[in-house]
Formats: structure tokens, C-alpha cells, sequence
């Protein structure tokens, strides 16, 4: 049994208001990368922010059949990364420090010497390396993004959630960031769940896609399953084509709105 | 930058390179201060040449300058930098857990809710029970500093405000404690309203051996639990949702800030009297010099809110001969137009 990430009957709320009712979909493998997908406010940030701890989780939520939701937010922290959608703030911090913090925030204990070296490493797989000495606010929204990225993979998680990691990514990085982000996650045997909004990215880059609406699931399983005109319509509210290029790859075709 | 292309920079030597630099620069701000030391001992119409300091140190020579050095001249200027450090401190540690760079003892009204403590103690002989005597006002100004600051921590998670809402909130306090203390200044007596001044103006005039002692033991208490909580104040700039993905508990770090924060602020009042700005313009100079690594920017705010008070102490002596002003109407003539310059440097940002 590979194990993975197995999610039944999650519900969140913010105060009064219901944001998700009853997520379940069958086990996400460890070594695979799941696209959430959904149009705004259908509850994908409040999902990642759920199974990170950060907001109280009703239902069950299990690791390789060990319960997430028993953790207290320090042990879980251990095991699921969250990286929000908001990028790291103009500090007067250095790149290499700012990553070092997300590393020994909670006591992971690398120890300064070696931190520096994994994090040079880190920093060149993400295209960064010339950028470890600069402060935050001297970098471009792009780059903090990637530094985001580079704090959530030091702490060398079980589960990583990247809640739109690509938002200020131009196409070579985002590119770039989505193969980083399979390879890294079958190479650490993570389970990984990323916000996206190209539909594009989540058939080429993933091997599983959530399609949430209205705080529920419509459907989960191979992207090519699950992004369909039939869904598109039905969540989007848009007349859609999903058909292969000349080299084979699917690509999503949007033909107007649905009146 | 193409990704992809870069190669390995190694930064690690560079960055050990760095510690040591900012190693420099603390000892270099010790340095600041006892220089600031010796400028207070030689300087002024009752100053010492450094031979005569050092005989009177070590207790030799003229027994009048024994009692300068030792009963006068050194409390006073320990007093400053002992103070100076813990504003310094605590107002590093402010602006770090309210997100805000014009939060400070000062501005979160801490120093005002001490100053109405002590007037109490002065105008109406209110204080703890089994305090009595010259203590009460410190007693009053200290628990009242304290009490401020977790009525403020209190309402902020009770409405969930960020932490500009808190800011806003400590501004609202500023203004209700002032017009408490302006309301017990109109119904006090010549007598006590002289004594109130020291509370509003701040004076290191009461310093003595054991008050020194009593700031200095808060600070050795504080600074190593600051330290110990370096990495997670240092995630909590990084933002709130980010430090909490990274299983810090962020409104425990922050209460234990506050508290932190509280007793420096409470002690420091509850013997100097109301020092403004010093909260305020250590941290900024401590972020542009070692930028927000709290392992070096809370040591760092603190030496350098030493070395600034004790000049500007320094200053209040030296600047009209025969005259001591009062040392925060110094540290409030530099501070205001500093504090322009941040909300203008944060304006432009905006």
C-alpha cells in the first residue's frame, strides 16, 4: 500500500458561515501532485488552510492512516506545509535568512552552518542562487514567490499545500516551478495540493485535480477526468473545448461564457 | 534571472562572513556606550579627568569624588543606558508582534497608563496594599503599565484586530490616560503636581543602586527568553498565516511578547517617568544596520536604545550649563522629527 493523504467528510466555517461541507475524495498517493481547482471563493484557500491546522478541522483527515486533525499545530507543522497566496513581505531580511527562519521557526534543528548549504542548494534548483544575499524588499513579486516556495520545501514536509504558487510567476518560472514542484514532490514522496487557475498548467503539470464548487467537490480524480466542457460549464459557466495539440497534450479551448 | 541557469552560489561563507560583521557592529554599539560613559564623567562643570574616574572606581584618592562617582555621577548614568536598553528592547519586540513600525511602548500608550498609575499614587495615595512610601508610585506605575498591556492584548483577540487595529486602539488609550492624568493634575495640590511633572517629563534623577539592579535583573530575565523566541518573532514579520503554516502559535508568542514588553516598559516608567521615542528610534536604526534577523536586531535594539538614551541624557545636562532638562523632553525634541520621517518613509511606500 503506498499510503497518502485520505480526506472524508472535511468541513470548515469562519464563524457562522459554512465555507466547506463534506470534502471527501479517495486517497491522494504520496509522489503525486493534485491540482484544486475551482472559480473564486468556492472554498479552495479555506481547504489548504483546514489541513495546515490554521483553521479548526471537522471530519477526519489522515496521513498514512495516522489522524492530522489529533496534532497540536506545532507537530503538524512537522508533517504539512502550508505556503499562502500572499507573498512574503518587503523585509529588511536576507533571502538565505528569510528561508532559514521557515527551517528552525519550530525547532526543525538544522543548524546554521548546514541550513546555509541546503538552502544554496535549494536556491539554485529554484534559479535563484545569485539571490540568496539580497534583502525581501529589494525583490520582484516573482521572486518572493519563489522564495515562499523555497521556505515551504526547507522544512521537507509530508504534505505540501501551495495555495497559487504562481500567480506572480512569469511563464518561464511558472513553467520551471510546476516540473520543481512534481519532481520534488516524487523525489520526497510528499502528497501535494496546489491552488491553480490554469486549467492548462493543472492537465500538464498534475496527476490528480479537486474540482471544488460551492464549498463541495464535483469531481476528483486524472485531470483529464475531471476537466471536462461538462464541469467547465457547470463551474465555470463557460463553453469549453479540452483537446489534444499536435504533440498529444490536452489543452483547454474557452469559447465565450454561457448566457 | 532564467530559472534553471544559475549556478551554485555558495552562500554559506558570505553569510558566516555577515554573523561576524554584525557581531562587530554590537560590540561596536557597546562601545557607543561606554564612550557615552566616560563623555558623562568628564564632561560638565563637576566632570573628572579619566585618572581621577578611575581612581574614585576603585575607591582611591579624593572621598569627595567616591561619593560623585559612586552615589551621583554613576547611578545616573547607568540609569540611562539600563533604561535606554529596555525601551530599546521592548520596543523592538512591539513592533515586531503588531506588524506596525510606529508601534511602540510609547505609542501603544504603556508609558501613559504608567504615568496615570503614579499620579494616583501621587494625588490620592491609591496604591497596592502593603506598599507604602516612595515605592507606591513605582508600584502603581508598573502594575498599571501591565495591566494596559493585557487589557490591550485582550480586546484585540476579543474583536480579532490586526495589528494596525491594535495600533489605533493603543492611540484611543494614549488619549484616555492623558486626560485621566490631566484630571487628576487639576485636582492635585501644588505639592503633587510638582511630583506628577517627573511622571510626564521622565527624569533619571531617582536612580540608586537597587532600582539599578531591579532594571538590570528584568532585563537579564527578559533578554534570554527574547532570544529563545528569535526565529518565531523573526517568522511572525514574514506574516501571521505563514508563521502559523510554520506551527508557531501566534497568539501565544504575542501575549508573552506583550508581557515581555510590559514589565521593561513598567519597570523603566515606574523610575524614569515617561521617556517617549526611545521605542521607536532604537528599532528602526537596528533594522537598517542588521536588518530583522531578531538574533541580532532585539540584542541590537537594545544597545543601541542604551547608547541613544545615555547621550541624550548626556545632552541634558551639557546643553544648558547649570541646568539638567528634564532627559524625554530631549529624547522627544529628536524623536518627533524622527517619527515624521518614518510615517513619511512608510507614506511613500504606501
Amino acid at each position: 500500500m503506498n499510503g497518502g493523504l485520505l480526506l472524508q467528510g472535511v468541513a470548515a466555517s469562519y464563524g457562522r458561515r459554512q465555507i466547506l461541507a463534506d470534502i471527501s475524495c479517495p486517497p491522494l498517493p504520496r509522489g503525486e501532485v493534485t491540482a484544486v481547482l475551482g472559480p473564486n471563493g468556492c472554498g479552495k484557500s479555506t481547504l489548504l488552510k483546514t489541513l495546515a491546522g490554521l483553521l479548526p478541522l471537522h471530519g477526519s483527515v489522515t496521513l498514512d492512516g495516522q489522524a492530522l486533525g489529533a496534532l497540536p499545530l506545532e507537530a503538524r507543522a512537522r508533517h504539512v506545509v502550508y505556503l499562502p497566496q500572499s507573498l512574503p513581505p518587503a523585509l529588511h531580511l536576507r533571502v538565505v535568512e528569510s528561508v532559514m527562519v521557515a527551517a528552525n521557526a519550530t525547532g526543525l534543528g538544522l543548524a546554521s552552518r548546514h541550513a546555509a548549504a541546503d538552502i544554496d542548494t535549494l536556491l539554485a534548483r529554484l534559479g535563484m542562487a545569485e539571490l540568496g544575499m539580497r534583502y525581501l524588499d529589494e525583490l520582484s513579486g516573482g521572486q518572493k514567490q519563489l522564495v515562499g516556495l523555497a521556505q515551504a520545501l526547507i522544512r521537507q514536509p509530508d504534505v505540501l499545500l501551495l495555495d497559487e504558487p504562481l500567480s506572480a510567476l512569469d511563464l518561464n518560472h511558472q513553467c520551471h516551478v510546476m516540473q520543481l514542484v512534481a519532481e520534488e514532490t516524487r523525489r520526497r514522496r510528499m502528497v501535494t495540493l496546489v491552488v491553480l487557475h490554469d486549467l492548462n498548467i493543472a492537465l500538464h503539470h498534475c496527476h490528480r485535480a479537486l474540482l471544488l464548487k460551492d464549498g463541495a467537490v464535483l469531481a476528483c480524480g486524472q485531470p483529464a477526468g475531471v476537466i471536462t466542457p461538462a464541469t467547465l460549464a457547470s463551474v465555470y459557466g463557460v463553453q469549453s473545448r479540452v483537446e489534444a495539440c499536435s504533440r498529444g497534450r490536452l489543452n483547454v479551448l474557452i469559447d465565450g461564457v454561457i448566457a | 534571472m532564467r530559472a534553471g541557469q544559475a549556478s551554485l552560489a555558495g552562500h554559506a561563507p558570505a553569510y558566516q562572513a555577515l554573523q561576524w560583521q554584525r557581531l562587530l557592529w554590537l560590540a561596536l554599539w557597546a562601545g557607543v556606550i561606554v564612550l557615552s560613559l566616560l563623555a558623562d564623567f568628564t564632561l560638565g562643570p563637576a566632570g573628572l579627568s579619566l585618572g581621577e574616574l578611575w581612581q574614585a572606581l576603585q575607591l582611591e584618592g579624593d572621598a569627595t569624588n567616591h561619593i560623585i562617582v559612586w552615589d551621583i555621577r554613576l547611578p545616573y548614568a547607568l540609569m540611562a543606558v539600563l533604561v535606554g536598553m529596555a525601551l530599546g528592547l521592548a520596543g523592538a519586540e512591539t513592533q515586531t508582534v503588531l506588524h506596525n513600525p510606529l508601534a511602540s511602548p510609547f505609542t501603544l500608550g504603556l508609558d501613559q497608563a504608567a504615568a496615570l498609575g503614579a499620579s494616583l499614587a501621587i494625588v490620592l495615595q491609591a496604591s497596592l496594599p502593603g506598599v507604602s512610601g516612595p515605592w507606591m508610585a513605582s508600584a502603581n506605575a508598573f502594575v498599571f503599565a501591565m495591566g494596559s498591556a493585557l487589557l490591550l492584548d485582550a480586546v484585540a483577540r476579543r474583536a480579532r484586530l490586526s495589528g494596525n487595529g491594535v495600533v489605533l486602539l493603543g492611540i484611543a488609550m494614549v488619549f484616555s490616560f492623558n486626560a485621566l492624568v490631566s484630571l487628576l493634575q487639576f485636582v492635585a495640590s501644588p505639592e503633587a503636581l510638582q511630583s506628577m511633572v517627573f511622571w510626564t517629563m521622565g527624569s533619571l534623577s531617582r536612580a540608586n543602586w537597587p532600582v539599578l539592579g531591579l532594571v538590570a535583573g528584568a532585563l537579564l530575565l527578559v533578554l534570554p527568553l527574547s532570544l529563545r523566541s528569535a526565529w518565531r518573532l523573526t517568522a511572525l514579520r514574514l506574516g501571521e498565516d505563514r508563521a502559523q503554516s510554520f506551527g508557531i502559535d501566534v497568539r501565544r508568542l504575542r501575549l508573552a511578547s506583550l508581557l515581555r514588553v510590559s514589565l521593561l516598559t513598567g519597570l523603566a516608567v515606574a523610575f524614569a517617568g515617561t521617556i517617549g521615542f526611545i521605542g521607536l528610534i532604537a528599532p528602526h536604526i537596528a533594522r537598517r544596520l542588521f536588518g530583522e534577523d531578531h538574533r541580532f536586531y532585539l540584542p541590537a535594539s537594545m544597545l543601541i536604545g542604551g547608547a541613544v538614551l545615555s547621550w541624550a541624557s548626556l545632552a541634558s545636562k551639557n546643553l544648558l550649563p547649570g541646568v539638567i532638562i528634564p532627559v524625554g523632553v530631549v529624547t522627544a525634541l529628536v524623536g518627533i522629527p524622527f517619527f515624521v520621517s518614518v510615517v513619511f518613509r512608510h507614506g511613500e511606500r504606501a
